[in-house]
């Protein structure tokens, strides 16, 4: 009798530890498989609000491209109308919105913190988007998308009539522009390369932790002499920012 | 006393044989529920994001616009080519927003046959809004397949 009660006992036991090790399993895989497909649904909108952030941001450069050309205010509230059009087009069924606020596009300066006795002058567009997704269920994911170009100029006469232009621009989050060619820089209207024997170099400087790529721009010879200057600057994005500075 | 013995040692045969089945059991049952990384499930979805990622990178270098408007579609060709490991085979197609397709030429790497026949096609949607001054919508649709 004590020997038939143990072979049952082990049996059972044996039985019992199978199934609980089953029913374990079953629960590692389907929570697994459960937090997989969580996760692929969030990249999948994730990689969807990448693309309309990165085309948002592009639609603000191209509008304010626009504008320092035709200095039509109303261009980048177009763009973002017909943009919001545009995203249901490209992602039919995802119940994409894309909505705008405090809009603003044009020209200005303002003084230059670091450099206290300049000014910057710039162009620059921003406005603040929010974006819902109804198929995901994402609401009011609000951010801030803005184009910008800077430029602080500096001029003065050297060598009795050599006019010397010291340019710096910068894009947004005071990023120095980098790569500016001759054909970039208009002084008075006049394409630099049109200017006899004008000449291009570039230095680097630090001011606290800003770094600043300095364009020093020459115009030998320029009489008569000029009491200010006006120095248009368009970076790779076809953006245009006009400076005008007193010769000292 | 023998007896007892060989029918204590037949029965732990039994219990052994048993217990060895329902682990089998147990391990067929679970392996109907188990998705490996490697199965036809997860396959596209990898792929649609490695396309995706692409068309991002290409566009925050400024360069997919340019090659879009520019009409480069050999050097798109080339850097979707260089982006991508060799066994994924694409094909790449540019609409505006009528949706008429402006690639006068095919962005194509691989087969053209396999992307109507094989039934794990990644498709990515990609939108970019313009170039330069121009604000002039393209639709880019973006389709993968593993060769």
């Amino acid at each position: 009798m004590r020997i038939l009660k143990q072979r049952n006992g082990q049996f059972i036991m044996i039985a019992v530890l199978m199934i609980a090790i089953m029913m374990v399993s079953i629960a590692a895989i389907m929570y697994s498989a459960g937090t997989y497909y969580r996760h692929e649904k969030w990249e999948e909108y994730l990689t969807i609000v990448d693309n309309l952030k990165i085309g948002s941001s592009h639609l603000f450069e191209i509008s304010l491209a626009d504008f320092t050309r035709t200095f039509d205010e109303d261009i980048l509230v177009t763009n973002l109308n017909k943009w919001q059009t545009n995203l249901m087009a490209a992602y039919p069924g995802l119940g994409i919105a894309l909505t705008y606020s405090n809009a603003t596009i044009g020209n200005g300066s303002r003084s230059v913190t670091s450099l206290t006795s300049n000014t910057i002058h710039f162009s620059d567009a921003s406005a603040k988007l929010n974006i819902d997704i109804a198929s995901v269920g994402l609401e009011g994911y609000a951010f801030v998308s803005s184009a910008f170009l800077g430029v602080i100029l500096n001029a003065t006469y050297v060598n009795g009539n050599d006019l010397l232009l010291y340019v710096a621009v910068e894009k947004e989050n005071s990023e120095p522009v980098t790569g500016l060619k001759k054909a970039d820089f208009f002084v008075n209207g006049t394409s630099l390369p049109n200017h006899p024997s004008s000449q291009l170099t570039h230095f680097y400087q630090t001011e606290g932790n800003v770094l600043r790529i300095i364009y020093q721009l020459t115009i030998p010879d320029l009489t008569p002499q000029l009491s200010s200057v006006s120095v248009a600057v368009v970076d790779n994005r076809d953006i245009k920012v006009t400076a005008n500075s007193d010769v000292t | 006393m023998g007896k007892p013995r060989n029918a204590k040692g037949q029965m732990h045969v039994i219990e052994t044989i048993l217990a060895s089945l329902v682990i089998v059991f147990a391990l067929a049952f679970v392996n109907i529920f188990a998705v490996t990384p490697y199965s036809a499930r997860y396959e596209t979805g990898d792929l649609e994001k490695r396309g995706h990622n692409i068309l991002h990178d290409l566009d925050e270098k400024r360069l997919l616009t340019r090659f879009v408007y520019e009409q480069e579609w050999e050097n798109l060709t080339a850097a979707l080519t260089v982006s991508l490991p060799t066994d994924v085979y694409f094909n790449l197609t540019v609409f505006d927003l009528e949706g008429n397709v402006v690639n006068n030429m095919e962005i194509r790497y691989g087969p053209s046959e396999v992307f109507s026949t094989s039934n794990m096609t990644a498709s990515i949607q990609y939108i970019v809004p313009g170039y330069q001054t121009n604000f002039d919508p393209r639709i880019l649709r973006l389709e993968l397949v593993r060769g």
